[in-house]
């Protein structure tokens, strides 16, 4: 048994670059400094059952909110029912894999997820974007979604607005083939403009 | 059919710089994990979970001592997560620091709970570390043990073995099953992985 872990003999080597070698040396003395991570017990192999979250309404209040918050459901379901035709409601979404989005320079207070959801028979991807930090935009322009190939923005997603500065949710569904891309990023797009404009966020 | 077309039209011709990572393998951040986690979202709650729990778990033996009481306090701790999501606000800061605070203030809560009995005053002064040290040595050994959770399982094996089980590089090799030159490779990748991630959480 050693006494302690030694860079050389770890990761270092005469194939490694100056800078190289001294960012990971870095890294090393972190991790000797640190220690090492402990091992979870089989009683810790699963995170505590979640509670049923705490309502800070009164109880007198609280009816009273139920009762609006039904209302304003059942106007809402009838609503989309009509919408639809009568027909039946939209497919429930159930996400199969998160994308997660960051900001480029161009919006650094911005983030984002894709939900990717199963794919429908007739071969359509339904996705759910969040997004929150992005600036309302003037009118004529939006932001947009796109799948990428190595870089190269490729597939146009869809384009949406915000509003505010919470969290904003839409539904996108695509057409393609999503193996044949690597990432997502979103744009702003202008009304009339043949490209779309700087990269806000990217996968 | 004239918006199909439109688009099309549009689509650009020129490349976007940016930094693309494989869409299989990206993952959803600390943030928007804790948003998803605020609107109840249980799979959401589970991957933070398996990010942190070993930080939690780290920080509370730390300070508590006792493995029973440290596990009790991550319990907890994940317990205050899942209640008290809605209240993180990611324009004010990042998600380590905030599920940080949620773990010292859980931990904080266990080690009062303790019914000891005041002890006697010291005579000599102490001569471990000071409190500024021993809060900044948590905090560093909290974002490198996150880190760690982010490597892939082989490299993280691999690192795991070389740095803690006082195996060899050869020895490593031998007991994995694998060529010595993969054991190298692989740990220098989880040095790299590391050396970004801690990048980006401020550590370097």
């Amino acid at each position: 048994m050693k006494a302690e872990p030694e860079f050389e003999e770890i990761a270092g080597g005469d194939d490694l670059a100056p800078e190289e070698a001294a960012r990971l040396r870095h890294v090393h003395d972190l991790l000797v400094a640190a220690g090492p991570p402990p091992e979870l017990s089989p009683g810790l192999a699963k995170p505590p059952r979640t509670p049923a979250r705490v309502s800070y309404l009164p109880d007198r209040r609280r009816g009273a909110w139920l009762l609006l918050a039904a209302a304003v459901a059942a106007a809402f379901f009838g609503a989309g029912y009509l919408a639809n035709g009568g027909g039946p409601g939209t497919p429930s979404f159930s996400a199969t894999r998160v994308v997660s989005m960051r900001a480029t320079g161009h919006a650094t207070a911005a983030f984002a997820s894709i939900q990717v959801g199963e794919r429908d028979p007739v071969g359509n991807w339904p996705l759910v974007v969040r997004v929150r930090g992005l600036k309302p935009l003037p009118d004529n322009t939006w932001y947009e979604l796109y799948l990428t190939r190595k870089g190269k923005i490729v597939a146009p997603c869809g384009t949406f607005s915000v509003r505010g500065s919470g969290a904003t949710v839409v539904r996108f569904s695509v057409p393609y083939a999503l193996k044949r891309f690597d990432g997502w990023v979103v744009t702003t797009y202008k009304a009339g403009d043949r490209e779309p404009g700087p990269v806000l966020l990217t996968t | 059919m004239e918006t199909a077309l439109a688009l099309d039209a549009r689509l650009p011709r020129r490349a976007e710089p940016a930094t693309m990572r494989r869409v299989a393998e990206a993952e959803p951040t600390d943030e928007i994990l804790l948003e998803q986690v605020a609107g109840g979202d249980r799979s959401a709650f589970e991957l933070l979970y398996r990010r942190y729990s070993r930080a939690m778990l780290g920080l509370a033996l730390r300070r508590l001592g006792d493995r029973g009481r440290a596990e009790d306090a991550v319990q907890e701790a994940f317990t205050s997560v899942w209640r008290s999501a809605r209240s993180y606000d990611s324009t004010r800061g990042a998600g380590a620091p905030w599920l940080y605070a949620v773990a010292r203030n859980a931990i904080a809560d266990r080690a009062r709970a303790r019914s000891e009995p005041p002890g006697e005053p010291r005579d000599e002064p102490e001569t471990g570390p000071g409190p500024a040290e021993r809060a900044e040595q948590s905090w560093l050994q909290w974002r490198v043990h996150r880190a760690l959770e982010s490597l892939p399982q082989s490299e993280r094996t691999c690192l795991e073995l070389a740095y803690w089980s006082g195996l060899s590089q050869s020895e490593i090799a031998d007991f994995l099953g694998i060529p010595l030159g993969t054991v190298k490779t692989r740990t220098r990748s989880a040095l790299r992985r590391l050396s970004v991630e801690l990048e980006e959480e401020g550590l370097r």
